[in-house]
């Protein structure tokens, strides 16, 4: 006994406890240790946002009639490493993309979104929303299932979130494309909907058929792609409507699957490429309505010098996985307005909001309404070869063929 | 030093280290002005904190803890007061603390809730160890109490108020992970900001805690609730071994 009190050692081993202090220390030590486990794994194992991950196994058995090989791509061995866009996803053989729409087939890489468009519709081309691009004409639309991105709010999530192979598809080849839009008096094509650039080849093949007959083409994409396949693609496109999520990356993460700095050299690209383009932002209440955040992006457009290139700022209606929040405040979209046009940006409109004057284009130098709008109608048009009728102000855009 | 003297200038500090918080709370980009509370760093801290008061519990049973309770309430007080504390400046829901799953946009305790929660539920297996030695609210309103003299009796049903708190908080819970948007719309207030009935339940608690012992954790916490009927039911087999033998 005295021997135990001086030995420490010996005090620990041979302490009592009774059998309910031992099941309860146990039930402690092993609830510690689940927790231990589980804050790491919630706080050291978490991968870099919301950044989405390829289909392993997914492609289907055999390659359908609407598919074509990638442009962009390399071989490693019998993986393929797709150079479409920042995702550059690693596929072994029967790997899909994060697309939906690329799949290694035997070593190399197909599209299997080619002449197989899931929409095909003739819209007015406010409404994609280009103002200063041919203003008042009609554009025919056209999208595949896919997309590259993981946008909470997808207005288009029913295609956009599916593979080409789980939507009901047209049968539209690139030639039939262009005979549709010209049978249904179109001036320009649009690839919208989804997001063009997982159908890119269709695209392309499309806009260059579309040219040698004289029509324009025109492109609704977040901007989530490669350079090279860009500058290639400024080369048949004449517009674009380029969507700017806002300007964080946390935001571009966890809203929109995707980072934020090809979506900037997207835009940077573009000016370089002096193709016509719009920005849209949609601004999402508790994830773009921040002010400040509306702020430092305007402020980068104008530093980028992008003043000239409208931005639209739209209202968010409650969707796919953001159906808990409220749609915008008009009002708050006004402010946003306001503090882009303080910055310097030019021509700022209000999206999605029927009736607002912010519809229409004012002059910067008179103030004076240059295009009066009411939804997609074109109410008066105060143009004159391209400038304000009133002062002679040079408005910026394509305002004729 | 004067023991009260030295639980007030205690209470003292802790209220300009809340007062602070809210200062910079309210401000209009709370995430700028608190950034490093919305920190890995920040989140690295409280998790290690977390671990360290199980490790406290094993050393405490084995005899080889001898630590003031002032210095661990004080030292596990501030390391957890931002994250228990911010959500009573600003939230996007009328009842903060338990709608994070919902939350489009999570503050520090949103971030810690999915395994700091259990921890506490854990660490209070042992005679409400959290509640009693680490919980933040709980060693503000110690302090609260040491300082004043009066007291206010309520009487002994209202004690009952805090299980429908526990129960409501288990049902928002459930319903959250089986989805129900439209029980989250129904607090949604819309906007990151202070919710004025969250302020005013708040300051009414804060201010009745010098009055009445531990007043938010005896009438409404639900943590303190789910640890007080685990003593209870340790009390119970006690209890039962007394019939038995």
């Amino acid at each position: 006994m005295g021997e135990e009190e001086n030995n420490p050692a010996e005090k620990l081993l041979n302490k009592k406890i009774s059998r309910r202090e031992f099941l309860k220390y146990s039930f402690i030590g092993i609830g510690g240790l689940a927790t231990a486990a589980y804050g790491y794994n919630h706080l050291f194992g978490r991968s870099s946002g919301s950044l989405p991950d390829i289909f392993p196994a997914s492609a289907p058995d055999e390659l359908w009639k609407w598919s074509k090989e990638a442009l962009y791509y390399k071989q490693v061995g019998e993986n393929v490493q797709c150079e479409l866009c920042p995702h550059e996803c690693s596929l072994a053989p029967d790997d899909r993309g994060i697309c939906r729409t690329r799949v290694n087939k035997e070593g190399k890489l197909y599209s299997l979104a080619y002449g197989n468009p899931c929409s095909a519709h003739v819209d007015p081309i406010e409404k994609k929303p280009l103002f200063h691009f041919l203003p008042s004409s009609s554009i025919f639309s056209i999208a595949t299932a896919g997309c590259n991105l993981r946008c909470l709010n997808c207005q288009n999530w029913q295609i956009s979130q599916f593979q080409p192979e789980e939507t009901n598809n047209f049968d539209l080849m690139p030639g039939n494309v262009v005979r549709a839009a010209v049978q249904n008096n179109c001036k320009s094509i649009a690839y919208t909907y989804s997001e063009p650039i997982i159908f890119y080849e269709y695209m392309y093949d499309t806009s260059r058929i579309a040219r040698a007959q004289g029509l324009k083409n025109v492109m609704v994409t977040a901007g989530y792609i490669n350079e090279k396949p860009f500058r290639d693609l400024c080369k048949v496109i004449d517009a674009a409507n380029i969507d700017l999520k806002g300007i964080s990356e946390k935001t571009y993460n966890e809203l929109n699957g995707a980072t934020l700095e090809p979506v900037l050299d997207c835009l940077k690209i573009a000016k370089e490429e002096k193709l016509w383009f719009e920005i849209t932002n949609l601004v999402v209440p508790t994830w773009t309505d921040n002010l400040d955040m509306i702020r430092d992006m305007c402020q980068w457009l104008h530093k980028n010098g992008f003043d000239e290139h409208p931005v639209h700022f739209s209202r968010f209606s409650p969707m796919y996985k953001l159906t808990h929040l409220p749609p915008t405040p008009v009002n708050l979209l006004g402010e946003a307005r306001k503090v882009a046009m303080d910055e310097g940006l030019k021509y700022v409109y209000i999206g999605n909001v029927p009736g607002t004057d912010a519809e229409n284009t004012y002059c910067p130098k008179c103030g004076k309404v240059v295009i009066g709008r009411r939804g997609y109608i074109i109410t008066e048009n105060n143009l004159s070869n391209g400038s304000c009728r009133f002062c002679g102000y040079k408005i910026a855009g394509v305002f004729q063929e | 030093m004067n023991k009260k003297l030295k639980n007030l200038i205690i209470l003292v500090m802790g209220l300009m280290v809340i007062s602070a918080l809210g200062y910079y709370a309210l401000q209009e980009n709370i995430r700028k002005s608190l950034s490093f509370f919305w920190s890995n760093d920040y989140y690295f801290i409280v998790y290690f904190s977390l671990i360290a008061g199980f490790v406290i519990i094993f050393l405490k049973l084995f005899n080889k803890f001898k630590v003031k309770n002032d210095a661990l309430k004080i030292i596990h007080g501030l390391i957890f007061l931002p994250a228990v504390v911010l959500p009573l400046f600003k939230c996007y829901f009328k009842v903060p603390y338990i709608f994070c799953r919902a939350c489009p946009r999570k503050c520090p305790w949103g971030e810690l809730v999915p395994f700091i929660v259990p921890g506490f539920l854990v660490l209070n297996l042992d005679r409400r160890f959290w509640c009693f030695k680490l919980c933040p609210l709980g060693s503000l309103q110690d302090y609260q109490r040491r300082v004043s003299r009066k007291r206010i009796c309520l009487p002994a049903w209202m004690k009952n108020i805090r299980y429908v708190f526990l129960l409501f908080t288990i049902i928002v819970v459930v319903l959250l992970l089986l989805g129900s948007e439209t029980f989250e719309n129904v607090f949604f207030v819309g906007t990151y900001g202070l919710v004025l009935g969250t302020a005013v339940v708040a300051m009414v608690i804060f201010l009745l805690a010098f009055f009445i012992p531990r007043f938010w954790c005896n009438y409404f916490c639900p943590v303190g609730c789910v640890g007080d009927l685990a003593l209870k039911a340790e009390k119970l087999g006690d209890k039962f071994k007394k019939i038995a033998s």
